[in-house]
């Protein structure tokens, strides 16, 4: 059974993570991709390589493609694009705007050599306004967007910390890519026609705080103006991060207090476990776990007042005796009494051992793959599964220039045409010049 | 302009995220969407309520939907339901595994009733497996997946903290949901065929560390196998989970010059990211800052060498200090000036009313019927050809239960009698 986009081809001109996971997303889908890499390669190559051209990060970004390398500098190499297009169905680049119009390679123009195109543009800020410009990465739209002040942490320097080892907005972005991609493929096939996808890394980081960053004017004038007005006055005089991060914390800290004693983490005996009630019932389910009575946690009972002057004092005594019952034992007695309650809670796994992980292992994540170069190895591979068109990751990630010659001899290049190409620059990597 | 799902109908037994977004995924790409809830309602409707049953967080992650109310727990409930799904294409639900089974909405149930149906579920760990039928959310899946710890920060207490105010695994495998639905309906049109879509928190929080999970032999000899190796022998001899993560975090690591051009500094006024990727980034910024005497760039610089943290550490205060002496607008339009990537650090708060938000139109104002006007977070991607977008606000409870159910074929007296019955509805106009 061959994955649902089966017999699709994409071409992408792509680098990093952003633009490269959405490829890989399509790949899984079942459709063909080709990487085009300029001369010098995709920037991720180079990041942490233990073989020439080769990293932990560009294989598990390119896994599933084919890769051809083109100078779009050189007219040679824009006229390789255009000839190409007409056999592709999606085109996928994320570059500064004004990049693809300046190599020729803009949506106006490819869509003139193929109607029924469909071209997906992923952009840091997007395409318009005054920060269209600008240079972006995940963690300038952590930053622009609010994300990282919504996490609020600082390190012990007073320095705005990143709000994860991982790219989120990336990876949204990534993903709302090849949804907008797939939902682009319907519309064509139900009406001939292609068209322009646009996202950005800015949308992506405001879409993972949907609820947060919204404006509810009647919410708002209770909960969010007041941390507004605080930190207005903090700018007024000029404080620091670090002022402005407490006042905007104020009467957030006293409404979510009692909220996140069972939506946090807990030292045990001998390691950590989080817990991540969102109900009330989930917070009985975990009371009971532990042997808490309402004596030593009482911010469910009927008249507990979040925003009354004594809400802090109770809070903090919850806080205590649930901390004290956990580091009583063993993670794994606290996670059986967990679990048999049907609370939702959690061991903090390692990322370094998490493959080896049974639940991880039985939803088929681990993906085993054999490198031409580098050998064996093992990466996460799709994790949605399909009951009619499964998701099948295609291979490992492309060699450098490795699949320049056959691409193109499969659109109908003849070999002396690829070799002239070759010689002249406008394809192939420099050193085979 | 209608959506690229213009025609498409979606059933949404969904509540908290994961599954809503999903549904709100689909409406801006003009599915029309009908979310099904129980007479108490969507958990989220109680978060922080601003009017009976209605919350910011609900209000956000439902706009675009009609609502109607249907007790699942039921005989003649679901067959309310069952009755329904032959009209419509896709169905959607983040119920826990079994529960489906228990109220006769699991897919080989609805199958039956439309052959073609997209049946997308959305659960914690899985349908199968040790954890299948655990508890999840997105903390804990966080916790379970390594990006808890992947991320290394302890509060004062030891205790591992959350990455995020944001829940990026619901959030992730939402959207990783919406684009198996619409992967589907492509198929659909192609083949005729339907099909069961299946998507995990768990998944999308492995998806989230896609560079960092994977195994590839060659690269973790070097740097991931001594890690592990410590790691065990710290366990054995019972350190704690601060212990644990302190030594994760001062290990040799590549990284560490990495980070100082990919990192938060205070400025007098606030602060500022830099987002160094590539060397050439690099230089930019240390043109912008007038940063000399930085090694780390260098061919025979060598990051974990004996001597690299004490470099690192000196050039990371040089960018430090030199930073603290600005503000975010002066330090910003240098670094724009050089095309390096920079932000200052924004208040989410002001977000709705920021130049680029409002150029891109990415937060629009959508009118609620009873609580008025609200600024949301629209979508996320724009396309030329099919709108994407809602201007319908989250439904109310209930809003919609007669109008769906005449809409498919319910006659009037029918509703009336499964009102009394307690059967649709929330049971307030009882």
């Amino acid at each position: 059974m061959p994955g649902p986009l089966d017999g699709i081809r994409v071409l992408e001109l792509t680098q990093i993570i952003a633009g490269p996971m959405c490829g890989v997303m399509l790949s899984d889908l079942g459709a063909d991709v080709v990487k085009i890499e300029s001369p010098q390669g995709d920037g991720t190559r180079v990041i942490g390589q233990f073989a020439p051209n080769e990293s932990k990060g560009f294989h598990v970004f390119n896994r599933g493609k084919r890769g051809i390398v083109l100078n779009l500098q050189s007219e040679d190499g824009r006229a390789v694009v255009y000839r190409l297009i007409r056999d592709f169905d999606v085109f996928l680049i994320n570059a500064r705007p004004g990049v693809a119009e300046r190599l020729g390679i803009d949506y106006e123009t490819l869509s003139t050599h193929n109607r029924r195109l469909i071209y997906l543009e992923n952009t840091a800020f997007g395409p318009e306004g005054p920060s269209a410009d600008r240079a972006g990465a995940d963690i300038i739209a952590q930053a622009y967007s609010g994300l990282m002040v919504g996490d609020g942490k600082m390190d012990d320097q007073g320095n705005p910390t990143l709000i994860t080892a991982t790219t989120p907005a990336d990876f949204g972005a990534a993903f709302n890519g090849a949804t907008a991609v797939c939902a682009a493929l319907f519309h064509r096939e139900r009406t001939g026609r292609g068209q322009l996808i646009e996202t950005s890394l800015l949308g992506a980081a405001l879409t993972l705080q949907n609820y947060i960053a919204s404006r509810q004017p009647v919410s708002d004038s209770m909960l969010v103006q007041p941390s507004r007005d605080a930190m207005q006055e903090v700018r007024e005089r000029g404080g620091s991060y670090r002022e402005l991060l407490e006042a905007r914390s104020g009467l957030r800290a006293i409404t979510g207090a009692a909220y996140l004693l069972y939506y946090g983490g807990y030292q045990t005996a001998d390691g950590a476990i989080m817990l991540g009630c969102v109900t009330p019932p989930n917070r009985q389910q975990v009371r009971r776990a532990l042997g808490l009575t309402e004596a030593d946690d009482a911010t469910d009972a009927p008249g507990f007042n979040p925003l009354s002057p004594d809400s802090a004092a109770i809070v903090h005594h919850a806080q205590r005796n649930i901390a004290e019952r956990f580091r009583s034992n063993t993670t794994a007695h606290w996670m059986a009494r967990l679990d048999a309650a049907g609370a939702p809670a959690s061991q903090v796994n390692t990322p370094e051992d998490i493959l080896d992980d049974p639940q991880v292992q039985a939803i088929g994540a681990p993906l085993d793959l054999e490198h031409p170069l580098t050998g064996p190895e093992t990466m996460i591979g799709p994790t949605i599964r399909m009951s009619d068109s499964p998701l099948e990751a295609q291979g490992p990630s492309p060699g450098f220039d490795g699949d320049t010659d056959q691409v193109l001899r499969e659109h109908g290049y003849r070999d002396e045409e690829i070799t002239a190409l070759r010689a002249s620059g406008a394809i192939g990597i420099e050193e085979e010049r | 302009m209608p959506g690229p799902l213009d025609g498409i109908k979606v059933l949404e037994l969904a509540q908290i995220i994961a599954g809503p977004f999903c549904g709100t995924a689909l409406a801006d790409l003009g599915a029309e969407v009908v979310k099904l809830e129980s007479p108490e309602g969507d958990a989220s409707r109680r978060i922080s309520q601003i009017a009976p049953g209605e919350s910011k967080a609900f209000h956000g992650l439902n706009r675009g939907k009609r609502g109607i109310t249907i007790d699942l727990s039921t005989a003649q409930g679901q067959s309310v339901a069952h009755r329904l799904i032959p009209h419509f294409d896709v169905f959607v639900t983040n119920v826990r595994p079994g529960v489906a089974e228990r109220i006769a909405m699991d897919y080989d149930t609805l199958v039956q009733l439309r052959s073609d149906l997209i049946y997308l579920e959305v659960t914690g760990y899985g349908n199968r497996g040790p954890s299948a039928h655990r508890a999840g959310s997105d903390v804990v899946v966080q916790a379970y997946s390594g990006l808890l710890a992947g991320d290394q920060k302890v509060d004062r207490n030891g205790a591992p903290e959350p990455i995020t105010a944001s829940a990026p695994s619901d959030y992730v495998a939402a959207l990783g949901g919406a684009m198996g639905v619409c992967a589907a309906l492509f198929h659909r049109q192609r083949t005729g065929e339907g099909q069961r879509i299946s998507t995990t928190l768990l998944g999308a929080g492995l998806a989230l560390q896609t560079p960092w999970a994977g195994d590839v032999p060659v690269s973790d000899s070097i740097l991931i196998e001594p890690l592990r190796r410590m790691m065990s022998e710290m366990r054995e001899a019972g350190a704690s989970y601060g212990e644990l993560i302190e030594a994760r975090r001062s290990r040799p690591n590549q990284g560490k010059a990495f980070r100082i051009y990919y990192a938060g500094y205070p400025v007098k006024d606030g602060a500022i990211i830099l987002g160094a990727l590539t060397p050439q980034n690099r230089e930019q910024i240390r043109k912008a800052l007038s940063i000399v005497n930085d090694p780390t760039d260098d061919d025979d610089f060598n990051a974990i060498g004996p001597e690299a943290d004490a470099i690192v550490a000196r050039v990371e205060e040089q960018i430090r200090s030199k930073l603290a002496g600005g503000t975010m607008d002066e330090w910003i339009a240098r670094l724009d000036a050089a095309g390096a990537p920079a932000s200052p650090v924004n208040w989410l708060e002001d977000m709705a009313d920021d130049p680029q938000v409002v150029a891109m139109e990415m937060m629009p104002v959508i009118e609620h019927s009873l609580t008025g006007p609200e600024r949301q977070v629209g979508p996320l991607v724009r396309m030329s050809k099919t709108e994407t977008g809602t201007d319908r606000a989250s439904p109310p409870l209930d809003s919609d239960t007669d109008d769906v159910l005449r809409e498919h074929g319910f006659r009037d007296d029918e509703i009336a009698g499964l009102r009394a019955a307690g059967i649709v509805g929330s049971g307030t106009d009882d």
